[in-house]
């Protein structure tokens, strides 16, 4: 059942052992544990699928340094490919748990990056989600490489998106960390009293995004993905000071189950709630 | 943490105080909750009535283990994994340290009797007022100040009981809100019993750790990494081998890792507790009316 090797991807026995005792055995009914809320748990079932159970994964990485020049705009390609591969390392110890559970997907990605005063340049970057499978066998809700789907989509969201006649495929991502070029004196005396455009700042900003959406982009192709739902742009500086900025795009690759994609016409309510 | 086998705390488990506030209370056949009025109408809702808040707590000192070949009481049960210094020195050669990393296993076992003394203490309050459950647990974690390794754990919540079914051996307690409780048992679940997971690994640097950090290129910290992943792995394992004789799952885990200074030591320990509530399936059923979509005329 399982397509990922476990160990090539460093998932720690403990791992392993933990999952194990997730399966039935012999006196013993499977167990499942999730991050899910009552909605969404209640919500998971009702779409159809069961939780497995809680996996995760994450690295700890050491991010390189990068020589840039002050006044120039440029990507950061240490930097990128550091963002990158960690969290894609992350990821994939996670879709290897979900794969040694023989799980159909995982719901509810969500990925972090946390910095400990751990040393330096160093941050840990995390992917938690629940591992879910289809209460019917013989559906394919795996991706073409025979992974386990992975989604960001809340309990909530997955349920209207099968209602709505579409699976998710993956979780995509593209990133790029970008150096925005400070200003030449010249040019702040030239700019002062008057509105006018910081060609170099929007130029800086706008080329960064886009090439982090289409990383994304690139990916969700890779997947043979109809479309990305729930995109989230986010830019962040982390540690590098103000002038260097990570944009990440990351969004639920979607295939189509079905040729129409109808839902019940919703009622509108007002929430007593706050 | 399994409610069947509340742990063996020395002593009265209630204080006079807690005692006479319940019996006061029933007494006078009135209760006090901290249920939101929503939270209230959903377990009336489902055929409970709230009993009474109750309180379970304990302060706790929490035992050294120094370093990690088991000077401490418990001595070297846990994981342990060594990192030989990769330009071939040995062990004691300045300069070329080997790495460790190793799990503080007094450390977890304290705050699992902490933690199971008051939940103990919670469902003897929640068994004195003749509670079924309790739900909306909260438990705080706090350092006690001035006192080292010295931690209080507190757990709130209300105490709720189905009129005319006889009291359970043991009341189950829930960190979900009323309304979820409402949600699951309209659908055929039960909240068994919080359950919870604690783990701390602490790594001690070697020499091939230091040279990654402070390397001018990319690469994974595999020490810190493994680390912290194993320290991931055993709380959520103890929790989910907590939950296993009481249900069929656990839902809404929450888990928390932080990394903290070990002692006077130079090292970081990561710190994980995981936190979530078992439940049971008493009846099969979906849900009573299918989901509805609603167009939401509030912000959010």
């Amino acid at each position: 059942m399982t397509q990922i090797d476990a160990a090539s991807v460093g998932l720690p026995p403990d791992a392993l052992r933990r999952l194990g005792e997730l399966e039935p055995a012999e006196g013993r009914p499977a167990l499942f544990t999730s991050d899910l809320s009552v909605n969404e748990f209640l919500l998971v079932k009702e779409a159809g699928f069961d939780p497995r159970g809680l996996v995760f994964g994450s690295s700890i990485y050491h991010i390189g340094l990068q020589r840039k020049s002050w006044s120039k705009n440029q990507e950061l390609e240490t930097l990128s490919q550091a963002m990158y591969t960690a969290r894609e390392l992350a990821m994939s110890r996670m879709e290897a748990e979900a794969d040694v559970l023989g799980a159909d997907g995982i719901v509810g990605v969500r990925l972090d990056i946390n910095f400990y005063d751990w040393g330096k340049h160093s941050a840990e970057f995390i992917a938690i989600g629940t591992a879910v499978s289809a209460s019917e066998p013989g559906g394919s809700w795996r991706t073409k490489a025979a992974k386990p789907f992975t989604s960001d989509l809340s309990g909530q969201d997955f349920w209207t998106l099968v209602q709505a006649g579409y699976a998710p495929l993956g979780l995509v991502m593209g990133t790029c960390v970008y150096h925005v070029a400070h200003q030449g004196m010249a040019q702040a005396i030239g700019t002062v009293g008057q509105n006018t455009e910081m060609a170099n700042f929007t130029q800086a900003l706008y080329e960064a995004r886009e090439l982090a959406m289409e990383r994304m982009q690139a990916e969700a192709e890779s997947l043979d993905a109809e479309g990305i739902v729930g995109v989230q742009l986010i830019e962040k500086s982390h540690f590098w000071g103000s002038h260097v900025i990570e944009f990440l795009a990351v969004g639920t690759a979607v295939r189509p189950l079905r040729a129409d994609h109808v839902i019940a016409q919703p009622q509108m309510v007002i929430s007593l709630d706050r | 943490m399994a409610p069947q086998d509340p742990e063996a705390g020395g002593g009265p488990v209630l204080p006079e105080a807690a005692s006479s506030r319940l019996a006061e209370s029933a007494r006078a056949r009135s209760w006090t909750s901290d249920l939101s009025p929503a939270e209230l109408v959903a377990v009336r809702g489902v055929g409970f009535e709230p009993a009474g808040l109750v309180l379970g707590s304990s302060i706790y000192h929490l035992g050294s283990q120094w370093g990690a070949m088991g000077f401490g009481v418990w001595g070297r049960t846990g994981y342990y994994r060594s990192y030989p210094c990769p330009h071939g020195y040995s062990y004691l050669v300045e300069g070329h340290e080997w790495g460790q990393n190793w799990e503080h296993t007094q450390y977890e076992r304290g705050m699992e009797a902490a933690f199971g003394l008051a939940v103990s203490r919670l469902l003897a309050e929640a068994g004195a007022i003749r509670a079924h459950g309790v739900v909306g647990v909260r438990t705080t974690l706090r350092a006690v100040q001035g006192m080292s390794q010295v931690v209080e754990v507190t757990m709130l919540g209300t105490a709720i009981r189905r009129p005319g079914v006889a009291p359970l051996a043991v009341p189950f307690t829930s960190h979900l809100s009323g309304q979820d409780f409402a949600k699951l048992v309209s659908t055929g679940w039960i909240a068994a019993g919080l359950v919870m997971g604690v783990a701390a690994v602490e790594a001690d640097d070697g020499c091939g750790t230091r040279q990654v950090l402070s390397s001018w290129t990319n690469g994974e910290v595999e020490q810190y990494s493994d680390a912290v992943e194993r320290c991931r792995e055993i709380a959520v394992h103890r929790l989910e081998r907590a939950a296993a004789p009481l249900g069929e799952g656990v839902v809404g885990v929450e888990a928390e890792l932080s990394i903290r200074e070990a002692g006077t030591r130079e090292a970081k320990v990561a710190d994980m507790r995981a936190i979530g509530t078992a439940v049971r399936q008493f009846r099969r059923a979906s849900l009573p009316d299918p989901p509805l979509t609603i167009m939401r005329l509030a912000d959010r």
